[in-house]
């Protein structure tokens, strides 16, 4: 089946990947679930393997080179390959031809006056014996008990995610992600009167950090290469935002003792803590 | 996206006030910041709106015959701080509304609208409330001088009428000569925040510097208008700048003279550890200024043209 490698090639994704390039309108068979790769719009044709039994059959229109071609999908029995098999309307299907290359098969079905059509491609990486990312955060703080602010003077995250393929980008997730922990530890949340109506649905007073509120982010990588991941990666989406609001949390402890047991540690919970605590 | 009949550009204060009259249903607009905000909240919706934006005699800053210091409603906040002359003698009030929400908003709304809203959260409030600043009310009656000590007649509403626009806020010497100030605002994050709490302490010593002869204390969000504390101030008069425990005084004595509410955005319990705590450290920063010379002396009028 030259086509899967090559398919999955031209749209980058890996070997285990299942790529699925749907007509719009069509509903994913549970054969197609369970077929590796489909492909739509025939890069490649594979006619030669057609017994024509196997599998559920499912109509497809590509069009190519302005001309539409109706297709039928056959699953193999064993799941492992989709075929593409002309219908018959045009007939000068050459198996294993390339009709178009992935590029202008995309760029034609965007641009198209009166066929216009985006190709949508689904990635999914189900993956069974990943690596876990680890990351921490250190926090430098000062608690200003007596009006329950909290100071942040130093932040850091340090990430393990494998080989970075992007490193700046890679950096400003983390940013992202200690702006997101900062709120969830000291401001964000949504509060509620009790008929279950969102109070503070709205910018003002649904407490997001700004940019005075935030110090300078710093951000360090270890970058050790994943034999698991595509390209040597880990995960570095949802860590960064992560460790931050326990930092914060276990240096409010440090400073002041008080250990507090729910987020965000707005400063009226501080400052009721602390008088609890004696403190204040 | 607002739902407004009609819009007038008034020329003159005469010119708005006759239109206001004419308009039972129009409102003034200056910067429009809250304004604004409202009609796109659906308030006031289908009204008529009176912009007194474009009236150059309602914006700056002027120093009267009498040294008194007359602030135009008009005047942005950004254009406030950065004034000669309140740079110069009310330096406190400058710092007060460059707490407002953002440089943006600074750049639009107005001390006429902030004092006119009739917010008690708005940043303004308190600072004009220890400079028994005037508010210059000019209807089709004529004119009439508020104090703003007597403004305020509840949350958001204010003494005065529907065609009634203020040209003006006057500070009398007695009211900014020899005191230096400080305002602290208190909020959940650094910028884009409304009040949780507002408060501007103001002290003037005497010639030694040793006592203090005046305090003003002004609170906003301490009760459902911006309030005094004169009880607190009668209390520190003639105390001693280095007896330790005025603060533990301001600190306590404000209590009783207060009333915050509890809301979802803090508790009363909250609001009063916050009206304790920032009296103290505004005091002190206040006393801080005068030992360090600040307090400035009277205006002298034309200043503002040289
Ligand atoms: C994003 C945002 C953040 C904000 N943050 C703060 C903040 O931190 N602190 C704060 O205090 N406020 C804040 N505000 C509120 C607002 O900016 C201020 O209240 C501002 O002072 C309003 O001035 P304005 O000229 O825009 O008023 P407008 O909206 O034009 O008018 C406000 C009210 O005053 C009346 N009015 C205005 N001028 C006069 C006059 N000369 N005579 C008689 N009546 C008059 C109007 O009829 C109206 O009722 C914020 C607003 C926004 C949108």
């Amino acid at each position: 089946m030259i086509w899967q490698n090559n398919i999955c090639e031209k749209i980058h994704t890996q070997p285990k990947t299942k790529t699925c390039v749907r007509p719009e309108g069509t509903q994913e068979k549970p054969a197609e679930q369970n077929a590796r790769k489909l492909a739509f719009g025939g890069a490649y044709i594979d006619n030669s393997q057609n017994d024509g039994s196997a599998g559920e059959s499912v109509k497809y229109s590509a069009w190519l080179d302005g001309a539409v071609k109706e297709y039928d999908i056959h699953d193999l029995p064993n799941g492992e390959a989709a075929i593409l098999r002309d219908t018959g309307v045009e007939k000068d299907i050459i198996p294993g031809k390339v009709l178009l290359s992935m590029k202008d098969l995309a760029m034609n079905a965007f641009y198209s006056l009166d066929r216009s059509e985006h190709i949508t491609a689904e990635v999914t990486n189900h993956c069974k014996e990943n690596t876990f990312a680890s990351g921490c955060c250190f926090v430098d703080l000062e608690v200003d008990m007596p009006l329950g602010k909290v100071k942040i003077n130093n932040i850091i995250n340090v990430h393990d995610s494998g080989t970075l393929l992007n490193p700046k980008l890679a950096e400003a997730q983390v940013h992202g992600g200690m702006s997101m922990g900062i709120g969830y530890a000291l401001t964000e949340e949504l509060l509620y009167n009790e008929k279950g109506r969102p109070l503070n649905a709205n910018l003002l007073d649904f407490k997001i950090p700004t940019a005075m509120d935030c110090p300078d982010y710093h951000v360090e990588f270890l970058e050790m290469d994943d034999p698991m991941g595509p390209y040597g990666n880990k995960a570095l989406g949802e860590p960064p935002a992560i460790p931050v609001a326990p930092a914060i949390r276990n240096a409010i402890l440090h400073a002041t003792g008080v250990s507090m047991k729910e987020i965000p540690m707005t400063q009226q919970k501080l400052v009721a803590a602390f008088k609890e605590a004696g403190l204040i | 996206m607002f739902d407004i009949e009609h819009y007038f550009e008034a020329k003159s204060v005469e010119e708005a006030v006759r239109l206001l009259s004419e308009h039972e249903d129009a409102e003034i607009i200056c910067g429009g910041t809250d304004v604004l905000v409202k009609l796109r909240d659906g308030k006031g919706a289908g009204g008529s709106l009176v912009s007194i934006h474009e009236i150059p005699s309602l914006r700056g800053v002027r120093v009267l015959p009498d040294a008194t210091l007359e602030i135009g409603p008009a005047t942005c906040f950004t254009d406030l701080t950065n004034h000669p002359l309140i740079q110069k003698y009310l330096p406190y009030l400058g710092e007060a509304v460059d707490t407002v929400g953002g440089p943006q908003v600074r750049n639009q709304g107005t001390i006429g609208g902030n004092i006119c809203n009739g917010a008690t959260s708005a940043d303004s409030a308190a600072t004009m409330q220890t400079l028994n600043a005037v508010v210059v009310l000019v209807g089709p009656g004529g004119v009439r001088r508020v104090p703003v000590t007597e403004f305020y007649t509840g949350p958001g509403r204010t003494v005065r009428q529907h065609d009634e626009v203020c040209r003006a806020f006057e500070i009398k010497p007695e009211d900014y000569v020899g005191f230096t100030g400080c305002y602290m605002k208190y909020g959940k994050r650094a910028a884009m925040e409304i009040a949780t709490l507002g408060c501007c302490v103001r002290v003037r010593l005497d010639d030694a510097c040793s006592r203090i002869e005046e305090t003003r204390i002004g609170y906003g969000v301490a009760a459902p208008t911006p309030i005094r504390c004169r009880n607190t101030e009668a209390a520190l008069a003639g105390k001693s700048v280095e007896d330790e425990s005025i603060y533990e005084l301001i600190g306590t004595s404000v209590l009783d003279e207060v009333n915050p509410r509890s809301s979802w955005r803090a508790s009363r319990e909250f609001r009063l550890q916050l009206i304790s705590e920032l009296a103290k450290r505004a005091l002190k920063e206040a006393i801080r200024r005068s030992l360090n010379h600040e307090a400035p002396g009277a205006a002298v009028p034309g200043e503002e043209r040289r």
